[in-house]
């Protein structure tokens, strides 16, 4: 089971048995025996005899926004009704527990994510080794303007560089600190397909129409 | 580009207009000046256009912090209610209930501690809620803090409907900025390429000037489209 609904069934657990009139303490106590991690010491903590504060603290929680919802709802409970804060927090855990849910369910739509931001780079890499091999012989056309004449693989450092620069922000945007992945699927594709194209754009340079 | 963030902040609207006039014009002669050798009389059109994205973010900022606050405090919103009931319950009293509440949000911390200490000073909680909760973004928050002081347990039974929708609007509105994203980050480089064969640029610098066209342009889709991304 995922850990983070492992750890929300347990507060729940908790919150049941405090609003069935068990001391809130006692309840985390039962509910975290068996947890292992870095939960394994609530249930450690409270038997020392911690308050339920500095027991679950965000050791529970580290680094989750939505079980620290929960948590603080234990760590801030002193002074308070605890079986109705018990019987809140219960229905409140049912409202996590969807939140989690999704929040799973964006996780794998993130790796979907993830996945397409890598063939995008690698078409990117691709189809842009294909314009730098062939871009000289379609400008020596002069379609548009009158200029040098275009030497193979004049073109080659800034497609790469673009190919490059276009692929880190599709990493960033996709994976975020797995940008780097992007980047090397993109050069890996560029020099693959410059390689491949080669001998086209070799040809293609001996041809009459291509030097006018 | 609603007045309230601004309020909300105390930033002078008027002042905001004229520093977010003075960035996107920054903007776009800095890109106008670093690419007109390269793109020629196409680099006016694209300047004023990076000039008009610059503004829209500077304009927009005190909007983006401000729902970024609201979020993060109405998920909180829950707890508070949560915790605001069952400590009215077991005290009775809407002072003592304050004092023992506990926020891990830092701004509703901040006012959940000024409210505490006018109450502590003599002010009436309804009075001390009103007059901290200033910094606090989130509706569902407030009316939370506001239920205690009224006594008026209905309207402390939040059930995160704020947060939920503040979650679904930004989900949505990622949805409909990532093909944009992919669009410009795929094609940009794409047409300023063929932009490069077609005037047959060959000189160093001007293909210097073509890739930090298509740096800035897709560093600038990536802000606009990951501005309202939800946070992890």
């Amino acid at each position: 089971m995922n850990s983070r609904l492992a750890t929300l069934l347990r507060l729940r657990q908790a919150f049941r048995a405090t609003a069935s009139g068990e001391g809130l303490a006692a309840a985390l106590v039962g509910a975290f025996r068996e947890a292992e991690g870095r939960e394994s010491d609530v249930a450690r903590k409270l038997l020392l005899g911690q308050p339920p504060r500095d027991a679950l603290g965000s050791a529970a929680a580290e680094g989750d926004s939505d079980l620290g919802i929960l948590c603080a709802l234990v760590t801030g409970s002193s002074g308070a009704n605890a079986r109705l804060l018990a019987d809140r927090g219960e229905r409140l855990s049912l409202t996590i527990e969807r939140w989690l849910k999704r929040s799973e369910a964006r996780r794998a739509e993130r790796k979907i994510l993830q996945t397409r931001g890598l063939i995008m780079s690698a078409v990117l890499g691709a189809v842009l080794a294909i314009l730098a091999s062939l871009g000289p012989l379609v400008g020596n056309m002069a379609f548009l303007a009158p200029g040098p004449q275009l030497q193979a693989g004049s073109y080659f450092i800034p497609c790469g560089v673009m190919a490059g620069v276009s692929s880190v922000m599709l990493g960033l945007f996709m994976s975020g600190r797995g940008f780097y992945t992007n980047l090397a699927v993109s050069i890996a594709a560029y020099a693959l397909a410059a390689v491949a194209i080669a001998p086209l754009a070799a040809a293609a340079g001996s041809v009459a129409w291509a030097n006018i | 580009l609603k007045a309230g963030p601004w309020s909300f902040f105390r930033v002078d609207p008027r002042r905001m207009l004229c520093i977010s006039a003075a960035v996107g014009s920054a903007a776009g002669a800095a890109f106008w000046e670093g690419t007109k050798a390269a793109l020629g009389n196409a680099s006016i059109e694209l300047g004023v256009i990076v000039g008009v994205i610059c503004a829209y973010f500077v304009l927009s900022a005190p909007r983006r912090l401000f729902d970024s606050y609201a979020l993060s405090q109405s998920r909180g919103a829950m707890a508070l209610a949560a915790s605001g009931t069952a400590t009215l319950e077991a005290t009775h009293s809407r002072s003592r209930a304050l004092l023992l509440l506990i926020s891990e949000e830092p701004a509703v911390g901040l006012a959940l501690a000024e409210a505490k200490r006018r109450i502590l000073l003599g002010v009436s909680p309804g009075e001390a809620v009103r007059l901290a909760v200033g910094p606090v973004a989130s509706y569902s928050t407030r009316n939370v803090l506001t239920a205690i002081t009224t006594l008026d347990p209905g309207r402390t039974a939040e059930s995160g409907e704020e947060a939920e929708g503040m979650l679904a609007n930004s989900q949505l509105s990622e949805e409909s900025k990532l093909p944009l994203f992919m669009a410009v980050a795929f094609f940009t480089p794409l047409m300023l390429t063929l932009y490069m064969v077609f005037t047959r640029q060959v000189s160093p610098l001007s293909m210097a000037e073509l890739v930090a066209a298509q740096l800035a342009l897709v560093d600038l889709a990536f802000y606009f489209c990951s501005g309202e991304r939800p946070q992890p």
